[in-house]
């Protein structure tokens, strides 16, 4: 096995336990508790 | 050692084979003829251009048990380059010549029996030489490699004719898979035939090596 | 006593040393890549050039012992067949002459030019008494020359080689002309060359294209080829990534309700359920449907509000789907379909309220439009079904770690490439 892959492993090892404690806390930057946009007029981006 | 004092410039010359009848002044660069004990400078010859060859005048070499020694060189140039050709005399009185070329050597005596080979007779008359040419001299097979005109470079120690500048001659070298060589020169005095074989430098057994600068001569040879 | 011949580059202007003096014929400077004519006093440029290659992996000048023999790396040759690229360096002696090394596929080979001569027919050939078959039968180029050799040698020169092997030992001949040429060539190890020759490490050869066709090859450097095993090591700990998620972010429940918005009117409450958080933290996420409409969009302001302490926590939501006719045809826009994500929320009893709105594209349809003959008609209004869940975990999250862990071996191959 290469350095690099045993690198790689612990780096995937890492992950797992970052995922792990941020489901356990139900952390997530992806949360909706902003406006997707400030202003209150919307409308279609199409061009 | 006999030695001779330059006519031109008056050094003490060392000769190293008093029997060939031509020296080069390595002080002034004058061409020496001796015969009869009279020496007499004959002209100059160009000064030999730097080289890293590992051969110098006084090296010795072991060639068929017999003990020789560098008395000569001749450098020759043609249109791709330049190579040397140390003039070698044994204890007992014959003479080998040994050209250097792309750091190896090609030993050979002088053959004179070839010269009734066709091929050669008729290069010896003046005609080119065909290339892939085919020859049997000494009991082989040989074949023709290359055919260069060559002139003289310049010159140093005891050698068997004039190297003045401007001299040229007309060199065949052929080959075989062994290993073997023979060389045919044509030039102004006549043709000669050499047959030896090609070898790396320790297999001539060298002793008193030049030294180089920033190299150390390998212990097999030192 | 120095024995190196200076010459001056007639192209730049550089100062060169000839190292091997009396022997070497052309050189190529190591300042522009120019070849020039050294075979003689004068030195006469034959072909210029810009830029002096740099990609060789031994820097000509430096020594190294091999056998027992110092040698200096005096030439470098890029040669190509149609198959493969390598390189080969002059390496020289005075008291040994020359001998060769060649880099292919991070192998060495050391070469002996031969005195004698192997003999035999097209597809075998004798020498000192041992077969050798033949390999391999290409026509060599030369494309990249650097340093000094003592031959003419210029790029693009052109050569028929032949290679016999034996084991792991070789006889290579090139014919040019009527010239003929053997060398023999054996392993050496990388080791014995890299340990005294300065070999640059960024300069490892390219891999042979036979390699690059066949999908991966052996990087740089690496003994071995681990990026399959790489992606492997990926796919499994996304895998148990997702096992964790859904296995951690549970309990799950979820309410539902369904209400009418009406187009442009002030926004409306409405309460979706009671839903329950049973662990310390969970996501919540709430699903928006509506029917199918043009032109407007749908604002949902969503509170889940603690039961116990009246504290609310809030997100928003949004559903929107436009659509129109321009120069290029037909377009649509946004989908009727959204999705909030609640992160961090406590363990607790919540009720789900939201603040609905709705309008229209580019304007409200406004009052007075409507047919004043029938004041009655029904407003424009949009129905919205809504589901709350506990239990639910965040997509984005999956999709970073998906990226992170294929980044890597993703990276590795197109840099790879890019070599």
């Amino acid at each position: 096995m290469s350095k690099r892959l045993i690198l790689f492993s612990l780096w995937s090892l890492f992950l797992i336990a970052i995922s792990g404690i941020a489901t356990w806390y139900a952390w997530s930057p992806f949360a909706d508790d902003e406006r997707p946009t400030s202003s209150a007029f919307r409308g279609p981006t199409h061009k | 050692m006999e030695s001779v004092n330059c006519p031109s410039c008056g050094a003490l010359l060392a000769l190293r084979d008093p029997g060939l009848p031509y020296s080069t002044c390595g002080y002034c660069q004058s061409l020496i003829r001796r015969s009869n004990g009279t020496a007499e400078a004959v002209g100059t010859v160009a000064s030999l251009p730097l080289d890293v060859s590992p051969i110098q005048i006084g090296t010795m070499f072991t060639i068929e048990g017999s003990s020789a020694i560098a008395v000569g060189r001749v450098r020759w140039g043609w249109s791709d380059g330049s190579w040397n050709e140390w003039f070698l005399r044994v204890d007992d009185g014959r003479h080998y010549w040994l050209g250097e070329a792309m750091g190896m050597y090609m030993l050979t005596s002088e053959y004179p029996a070839a010269l009734e080979v066709p091929a050669i007779r008729n290069f010896a008359g003046g005609n080119p030489m065909a290339v892939a040419a085919t020859v049997k001299a000494g009991g082989k097979w040989f074949h023709a490699v290359d055919v260069k005109e060559a002139a003289c470079l310049g010159s140093e120690g005891d050698l068997p004719f004039p190297t003045f500048a401007g001299r040229t001659m007309t060199n065949a070298d052929f080959r075989n898979a062994d290993g073997d060589a023979l060389s045919v020169q044509r030039d102004d005095d006549g043709t000669t035939v050499w047959l030896g074989h090609w070898s790396d430098l320790a297999a001539l057994q060298p002793r008193n090596l030049r030294r180089i600068e920033g190299w150390t001569v390998p212990g097999e040879l030192a | 006593m120095t024995v190196a011949r200076a010459v001056t580059c007639p192209s730049c202007g550089g100062s060169i040393e000839i190292r091997a003096a009396g022997y070497t014929v052309t050189l190529a400077c190591r300042h522009c890549g120019s070849v020039l004519d050294v075979a003689h006093e004068d030195v006469r440029l034959i072909t210029a050039y810009k830029r002096a290659s740099a990609n060789f992996a031994i820097e000509l000048g430096s020594r190294g012992t091999l056998l027992d023999i110092e040698w200096e790396a005096i030439g470098a040759l890029e040669r190509r067949s149609p198959g493969a690229i390598w390189q080969e360096y002059l390496l020289f002696n005075p008291y040994a002459g020359y001998r060769w090394l060649v880099l292919a596929d991070g192998e060495w080979q050391f070469g002996t030019l031969l005195l004698d001569r192997p003999e035999g027919s097209l597809s075998s050939v004798k020498w000192r008494g041992q077969t050798y078959t033949l390999d391999d039968s290409s026509e060599i180029e030369t494309t990249i020359v650097l340093g000094e050799f003592y031959w003419r040698v210029a790029r693009g020169d052109s050569v028929q080689c032949k290679t016999f092997a034996r084991g792991s030992s070789y006889l290579s001949s090139e014919a040019s002309g009527t010239e003929v040429t053997w060398t023999q060539l054996v392993p050496i190890d990388r080791r014995d060359v890299e340990g005294p020759f300065v070999v640059r490490q960024r300069y490892k050869p390219r891999p042979d294209l036979r390699a690059i066709r066949e999908g991966y090859s052996t990087a740089p450097g690496m003994d071995e080829n681990d990026l399959p095993m790489m992606f492997l090591v990926a796919l499994g700990a996304l895998f148990i990534i997702g096992i964790l998620q859904n296995l951690l972010s549970g309990p799950s429940q979820c309410v539902s309700n369904r209400f009418d918005v009406v187009v442009g009117a002030a926004d409306t409450t409405h309460k979706i359920g009671t839903i329950d958080v049973k662990r310390p933290w969970q996501f919540v996420t709430i699903k928006a449907d509506t029917d199918k409409f043009d032109n407007r969009w749908v604002d949902l302001d969503y509170s889940l509000v603690d039961r116990r302490t009246q504290q609310s926590i809030d997100a928003y939501g949004i559903v929107e789907y436009y659509a129109g006719t321009d120069s290029d045809g037909p377009w649509t826009e946004g989908s009727h379909h959204g999705e909030t994500l609640f992160a961090r929320v406590p363990r607790g009893s919540y009720d789900v309220y939201v603040d609905a709105g709705s309008h229209g594209w580019p304007s409200d349809p406004r009052p007075d439009t409507l047919d004043p003959k029938n004041p009655w008609s029904a407003p424009s209004t949009v129905s919205v079904w809504l589901a709350a869940c506990t239990g639910g975990y965040s997509w984005g999250m999956f999709w970073t770690f998906a990226v992170l862990l294929f980044g890597v071996p993703c990276l590795i191959l197109w840099w790879r490439h890019q070599d």
